[in-house]
């Protein structure tokens, strides 16, 4: 069952001054004005947001905090502890998949005798902690003692598409938490970041060992992300698959399921039904889970405790055999669509018909604002956005559903037979599988009118000279900056 | 569809014995108890009993006429005359599902004492009032009801397409075989209400259907394509057809799996059995005026009949004969229905196989993944009959760790492609190596899993003991 997860940034703010500690001064409330992206009318925004989090100085001038905390920021403003100065921050790095981001302070004086806090190692289950933040219910700032619950990989609720370890305590979390760090020996153990709403007494946080790769990852100057190999690795409980595959029944190795379409290297050396044995030299069971620093955990933490690019050692079991295997790792952006996404979706308008990427986000704002939208309508689409992965047609596995998702009612489109939600399938004769494909097809030479043929097997045209002067008049009366805008951007 | 042995060579005209006499509902309108074998398809092992109550007519040659709607498992059914009679014991003469109509016979000759079978109209009345009868504990109820509209519609037991009349009426919990009546004309009976509206059954085209089966002639057909409307004219002018408010574009051809010839998508119909289809799908018709399409396929004709279309395709205006399928949820690759039919299901080592259709979709009750809808809109798959799934696992030692495969599609069993139960029972019977070797569909959260061959028939007999199961499969 997938439960609900919240994440711990809230709306209001003020501060006032008390006594210090040195891990306190450390410690910086966030204000984040934010403006989100319109998924249904790109070129829109929401209207002006305000919401509040914690964040911490580290090593270098920097503030770490929760990439939610951050996430479509048009103005940050931070205030050291117990001093109403407003100084105004930048994000440096964001890593939406780990939910944490780095700012920096132009006023350098903003950490004049601040002391970075040092980030400590994997804290052990059943220790005690402290959380440090600004949260709901107060203007001071707030501590809470808790122990350390259990230690396991955890759905990140900001990516929603991304595991990662996160550590369960019961030290209390609400909002306005998130970002703050999580204290233990006066070295940071955490960050806090996200709850489950029907779990009493429970809040999570990042551990060190995610704060770390994503620090080390950004050195070069560029976020990459956590990578992955691709690999569904199921329990291999059974005795007769466990027989059929010539391994006893001694609880060790899990089954490779499934290998993601997004992954050719692992396809070409992983194979279906192959078991893993070892990881890096740990053990897997038969479940998947590895002991990982007296935690039992999926072994999947240490593939991604390594950089996009690294490999890992695995120890494969196939056709009775064992096999010693360095497997490349990589970040998969290929389905950033089926997660949130923190950038402006691109577009394209032609004669007041609009078209945008088919994303989680869309069906969402499309479902949410009641604009007819139907699941049962649109399986072809969400068959293609979500089971991508599966295709072995390597155009089937690459395709972004182009989906219509707005008429700019004018007189050439007036009588347009075709709703908005509908998914693209061809244009002017030309297979749509992107942004780019759409435009392409779009700017091809070819008769009087643009054909559009979409996945429910409607057709419509347009007559290309009506379209483009219904274009120029539309973007004037609706202020529409372009018609069309492709790279994914925060402006 | 049931049929008796025996065929009465009737004719409409038959039908009205009653026509000039007074109409008195007492004497022509019957109480039906139906008991009937109920299934869960999540448990489609288990069969359960159910009664319902419904009305019916007396028609021709004192036959009882009703909706076909609730008669699905049906084993026993009594009638009751007056309101108060002893219950008579009815034979089912023949059902049709598709058309939602059933004619009852009564063999105890006694049952006729008193009762006087009522005329169908043969006209559709298109404005004023109706008076709706049924019976109710024991009295008979009488509401009056205003016609709202005549509309071509769908069965509500099949895709067919029908005139179907539309009243208002207060009369409460109705939608059960309701007699209407127009002065002392059988008019319809009700197959629906909801919210203060009623919908009817035109006596007109009931009288179709029963010809037809006296007949014995091919059912009800079906135009199995879809359309949109053309009211674009950017759109008619690309396909170089100079033509405003008129035709539709064919968008897709035999999602029901009955009929892939003939028409292509693109295909710009202007015109059907020789009447003009303007660009929002409506034909004039000659007595009722402006209707859709789709009931040009029950209007005059009859499965297997063909049908000259007119349509614009390739630059060319074409005519085409269209040889009208008959309905069949069989041939779709997730049949909509199945009527008289229990739930098909084989057990091996625990697992339940079961044929994908709808009952077991709606049986689910929104609880199944998403593939189930995903392959439910898509046209049949080429070469495939149907879809076969993991309906349930019975937890056993023997097969552990697949207790949580529900819901999951088959792909392969044993290297052998699975399209329906027959396919599953072969596979199983040859294993390779001593193991069987399952494959669930590529796009499945799992892909692959194995049971022991040699151990499958012990556990199975373990199980279904276990489980209080009384046949291993139901084919």
């Amino acid at each position: 069952m997938r439960l609900p997860i919240f994440i711990f940034s809230f709306a209001t703010m003020f501060c006032t001054q008390f006594a210090l500690a040195s891990s306190e001064r450390s410690i910086v409330k966030i204000i984040n004005f934010m403006e989100q992206a319109d998924w249904v009318e790109p070129w829109n925004s929401s209207k002006i947001q305000q919401g509040n989090g914690t964040g911490f100085v580290i090593e270098g001038n920097r503030i770490m905090t929760n990439a939610h905390v951050v996430s479509w920021s048009k103005q940050l403003v931070v205030y050291r502890y117990q001093d109403p100065k407003p100084y105004f921050a930048q994000i440096e790095f964001v890593g939406n998949d780990c939910d944490l981001a780095v700012l920096k302070v132009k006023d350098a004086s903003f950490f004049k005798g601040l002391r970075p806090l040092q980030i400590g190692q994997l804290p052990k289950v059943r220790s005690t902690v402290t959380t440090y933040g600004y949260p709901v219910g107060g203007q001071q700032i707030s501590y809470t003692k808790g122990v350390i619950s259990r230690i396991e990989e955890q759905r990140y609720i900001l990516p929603d598409n991304r595991h990662l370890l996160a550590i369960q305590t019961d030290a209390a979390i609400n909002p306005g938490n998130s970002g703050g760090p999580v204290i233990q020996d006066d070295r940071v153990v955490g960050v806090s970041f996200q709850g489950i709403s029907n779990l009493e007494n429970a809040g999570f946080f990042i551990p060190p060992n995610v704060i770390k790769h994503f620090l080390k990852d950004i050195e070069d100057g560029t976020y990459h992300g956590f990578p992955g190999a691709g690999l569904r690795g199921l329990k291999l409980n059974n005795p007769a698959f466990r027989k059929a595959l010539g391994l006893s029944n001694n609880s060790i190795g899990c089954r490779v399921d499934f290998i993601s379409a997004h992954f050719p290297k692992t396809r070409e050396l992983i194979k279906e039904n192959d078991v893993i044995l070892e990881v890096s030299g740990y053990k897997v069971g038969s479940d998947g889970t590895i002991l990982y620093q007296g935690n039992q955990v999926l072994f999947s933490v240490l593939l991604k405790n390594l950089q996009h690019g690294e490999r890992i050692d695995l120890k494969v079991w196939r056709d009775g055999n064992v096999l010693d295997i360095k497997l490349p790792l990589f970040f998969n952006s290929k389905d950033r669509n089926t997660g949130n996404q923190y950038t402006i979706p691109p577009y394209i308008i032609v004669g007041g018909l609009v078209f945008t990427e088919f994303s989680k986000n869309y069906i969402e704002a499309a479902y949410n604002n009641g604009k007819r939208f139907s699941w049962a309508n649109h399986t072809e689409a969400i068959y293609a956005l979500y089971y991508s992965d599966r295709q072995d047609d390597e155009v089937a596995a690459r395709t972004i559903p182009i989906v219509l998702s707005k008429i700019l009612k004018h007189p050439t489109n007036i009588d347009f037979g075709v709703g908005i939600h509908s998914v693209l399938s061809e244009v002017n004769g030309q297979p749509i599988h992107s942004m780019q494909d759409l435009k392409t097809a779009l700017e091809r030479e070819g008769d009087t009118f643009h054909r559009f043929r979409f996945r429910s097997g409607r057709e419509e045209a347009l007559n290309r000279f009506d379209a483009q002067a219904a274009n120029a008049e539309l973007l004037e009366q609706y202020n529409i900056p372009s018609a069309q805008k492709l790279e994914l951007s925060n402006d | 569809m049931i049929k008796t042995s025996t065929i009465i060579f009737l004719c409409l005209g038959l039908f009205g014995v009653s026509g000039a006499s007074t109409f008195d509902p007492e004497t022509s309108i019957v109480e039906i108890e139906v008991t009937k074998e109920t299934y869960d398809y999540t448990e489609p092992w288990a069969t359960r009993s159910k009664q319902i109550r419904k009305n019916g007519i007396l028609i021709g040659e004192y036959q009882i006429l009703t909706t076909a709607d609730g008669l699905s498992g049906q084993y026993l059914c009594r009638i009751k005359k007056g309101g108060s009679s002893k219950q008579y014991t009815a034979s089912l003469k023949w059902v049709d599902y598709y058309a939602n109509v059933a004619i009852f016979d009564v063999p105890d000759p006694t049952f006729r004492k008193g009762m006087q079978p009522v005329a169908l109209t043969d006209t559709i009345p298109e404005s004023g009032e109706l008076q709706i009868y049924r019976w109710r504990a024991g009295r008979m109820e009488k509401r009056s009801a205003e016609i709202i509209r005549l509309y071509s519609g769908s069965s509500k037991m099949s895709y067919l397409e029908h005139l179907e009349l539309s009243v208002a009426s207060t009369i409460e919990a109705a939608g059960h075989s309701e007699i209407a009546f127009d002065d002392n004309q059988l008019t319809g009976l009700t197959t629906a209400a909801s919210k203060g509206k009623l919908t009817i059954l035109p006596a007109q085209f009931i009288a179709g259907v029963i010809k037809s089966h006296t007949l014995e002639d091919s059912g009800l057909g079906y135009f199995d394509f879809k359309y949109m409307y053309a009211k674009n004219p950017a759109l008619l002018a690309s396909k170089g057809l100079n033509l405003r408010d008129l035709g539709v574009i064919v968008t897709e051809v035999g999602s029901k799996g009955l009929a892939k010839n003939t028409l292509k998508q693109g295909d710009v119909i202007l015109a059907i059995d020789g009447f003009e289809i303007d660009s929002e799908g409506k034909y004039i018709d000659p007595q009722y005026g402006r209707l859709s399409m789709g009931s040009l396929a029950t209007r005059k004709h009859m499965a297997g009949e063909s049908i000259q279309i007119r349509l614009w395709r390739n630059n060319r205006e074409e005519t085409v004969d269209y040889i009208l399928p008959q309905a069949s949820f069989e041939k779709s690759l997730i049949p909509e229905h199945r009527y008289d039919a229990s739930p098909q299901y084989l057990i091996a080592g625990g697992i339940v196989f079961q044929p994908l259709n709808g009952p077991l979709i709606r049986a689910l009750n929104g609880h199944h993944q998403f593939l189930f809808d995903y392959y439910n809109n898509r046209p049949p798959l080429e070469g495939h009959d149907g879809i076969v799934v993991i309906g349930a696992v019975l937890p056993d030692s023997y097969n552990e760790g697949c207790q949580s495969f529900i819901h999951l599609i088959i792909d392969q069993i044993n290297g052998q492609k699975i399209y329906d139960l027959e396919d599953v029972k072969a596979a199983l019977e040859a294993p390779k190596d001593g193991f069987h070797w399952i494959q669930l569909k590529p796009d499945e959260q799992i892909k692959h899993f194995v049971l022991d061959a040699k151990k499958m028939p012990g556990a199975t007999a373990r199980i279904l003991k276990h489980y209080r199961i009384a046949r291993e499969y139901s084919i």
